[in-house]
């Protein structure tokens, strides 16, 4: 990494709006303190962070930080050890993950978890909870109405698809698609699932040229939706140009949390990605 | 020779439902399960025993032995919930083991390996369904239900999102699904389709012991939907017709006796480990993976 990314990036959402009354709004979601060992090794200790509605809060970190822990521990795919975790004000610290999801939570996964024997479209419609013609003995006998939904959910899925741009390979297998474009669909999966709270998991890894640009669109068109985004990223640049709110994890503690531009001069952050010494040289220059 | 090719053709459709069951829990829930073979037990145990010890006619014992090894299957399935995988094959295998093993000794109930005789022939409007052609015909109207039912299954939002789960269990969760139901759901399923086929054996056999239900019929199961295609519709019917049709083929060669069954295990476990060789999806297998 170089120093340009530190320093000097412009926002990439249309309307960054400054951050306003965080402290007084309700978040969607809260976590308190929460903390995973996993035997002795401690992966995230007292970790406490907010996301509201309308905004992008970013989680960024070095590899190993427990940024990805984090979520898991959001999500139920892992139980906290300490600390609690509050989605839309139900304590869900102990929700699994199908429980935490129909709380209108979406969530991407580092390497893509879409469904390669199903068409796009069908992976894009599972978002959709809870679908007509998913209990056995509806799918045996009321076939009508299900049909009936059925084409309802379609045109829906196909119109998330629209929205995040794959819409041309809708009738397509998953398998057959790219990589950055399973990413996508997983995005996508979220807007059918009419998700308020997005968590998605290094959305920059593994893409690059054109398709980082229409990532950022994506995930601006889901902060202009209202919805909350929680954005892990380790690339400082990407991610200090979404986020409205960035909270920073080093070894599975949080070392540092503030406005974007507040993150990209902190001096706690900068030793952390750059070491000591050009920290030292870094923020020397920049007073 | 006809009432050869009628009995035949009885096994032949009765293994053929146990292939549609097992392809249904295994190719499309992604549930590796080598346990089948306990629920066909179940199913005709449960026939065999209602109707000699409590005189409940065929019908009512077709109704109840799938219920039994549909419930017997979905809460395994259930309490296998925190297993993955080999582990979960394994679990399985074992309670095939199990379940045999509890045939055998549980005295009191089973009869051990003396068996239950005596199963009476169905009955339709008070006219015996007689063994040959229209027991024949019984067997294969029930195969094309549970055939039609996996069908319709299958291609309903039901079975798109249990292919899902075969494809990525921690993405369907994602999704609002309760992983582990559907998992029971799809075994009680597939255990139901292994219950009346047991029924259907017992009642056409009348005579039922511990012997006709070991590993080898889970073993068999599996051949049948692994060599047709996991997955596929047309799978266990094509497997079925290979691996078990073909070592009929062997009657017509003179092999000293004594070596007749041997010879059909190896052929069993040859085209398992041909399958899995040339054509790992099945003969009839898309290739869905990768890239």
């Amino acid at each position: 990494m170089g120093v340009e990314d530190l320093v000097g990036v412009e926002p990439a959402c249309s309307a960054p709006g400054p951050v306003v009354g965080r402290a007084d709004s309700d978040p969607i979601l809260r976590t308190e303190k929460v903390g995973k060992s996993f035997g002795g090794l401690v992966a995230l200790e007292d970790a406490s962070i907010r996301a509201h509605l309308g905004e992008v809060t970013g989680i960024m970190g070095p590899n190993g930080a427990g940024k990805t822990t984090l979520f898991n521990v959001i999500t139920g795919n892992l139980g906290a050890t300490t600390g609690r975790v509050f989605v839309k004000g139900h304590d869900a610290s102990r929700f699994s993950p199908y429980r935490i999801a129909r709380l209108g939570v979406a969530r991407t996964f580092q390497s893509p978890r879409v469904f390669p024997s199903l068409r796009v479209v069908d992976n894009v419609i599972l978002g959709r909870y809870p679908l007509a013609g998913e209990k056995a003995l509806s799918a045996l006998f009321g076939r009508v109405r299900v049909a009936k939904r059925e084409r309802a959910a379609r045109e829906e899925a196909l119109e998330a698809l629209g929205s995040v741009g794959l819409l041309d390979c809708a009738d397509e297998l998953a398998c057959n698609l790219g990589y950055a474009q399973r990413k996508i669909i997983e995005i996508a999966r979220g807007v059918m699932q009419d998700a308020e709270l997005f968590l998605l998991d290094e959305p920059f890894s593994g893409i690059h040229g054109e398709v980082v640009s229409r990532m950022e669109g994506t995930i601006c068109g889901l902060r202009e939706r209202g919805a909350a985004v929680c954005l892990i990223e380790h690339n400082v640049g990407a991610l200090t140009r979404l986020a409205d709110y960035v909270y920073v994890l080093n070894e599975g503690r949080l070392i540092a949390e503030g406005t974007s531009r507040e993150i990209r001069t902190n001096p706690v952050v900068i030793e952390a990605y750059l070491g000591k010494e050009r920290a030292r040289v870094l923020t020397a220059g920049d007073h | 020779m006809f009432a050869f090719v009628i009995h035949t053709a009885i096994i032949f459709t009765i293994f053929l439902m146990l292939a549609v069951g097992c392809n249904f829990i295994v190719g499309y829930g992604g549930l590796f399960t080598i346990g089948h073979g306990a629920f066909y037990a179940l199913g005709a145990y449960a026939a065999g025993l209602l109707s000699t010890k409590l005189g409940l006619g065929f019908w009512p014992g077709l109704a109840a032995g799938g219920v039994v090894a549909a419930a017997v299957g979905g809460a395994l399935a259930i309490s296998l919930s925190t297993v993955d995988e080999d582990y979960f094959s394994l679990a399985t295998f074992g309670f095939g083991i199990v379940t045999f093993t509890v045939l055998m000794n549980w005295f009191s109930v089973t009869n051990g390996a003396l068996g239950i005789a005596g199963i009476p022939a169905p009955t339709l409007f008070g006219l015996e369904i007689e063994s040959g052609v229209p027991y024949l015909a019984l067997v294969v109207v029930a195969a094309v239900l549970c055939y039609g039912g996996v069908w319709l299954l299958i291609r309903s939002p039901f079975g798109r999102v249990l292919q899902a789960m075969r494809d990525e269990a921690a993405g369907v969760a994602a999704c609002g699904r309760n992983v582990v139901w559907l998992k029971s759901v799809c075994f009680a399923i597939g255990s139901f389709i292994a219950g009346v086929a047991g029924v259907l054996y017992a009642h056409y056999a009348t005579y039922i012991d511990p012997t006709s239900f070991t590993v080898e019929v889970s073993i068999l199961s599996l051949s049948m939907a692994v060599v047709g295609g996991l997955g596929t519709l047309a799978g266990p019917l094509l497997g079925a017709v290979v691996v078990v049709l073909a070592p009929e083929l062997l009657r017509f060669v003179d092999l000293p006796a004594g070596s007749a069954g041997l010879i059909r295990q190896g052929i069993y476990g040859g085209l398992l480990v041909l399958t899995l060789a040339i054509r790992p999806a099945g003969l009839l297998g898309r290739r869905t993976r990768g890239g």
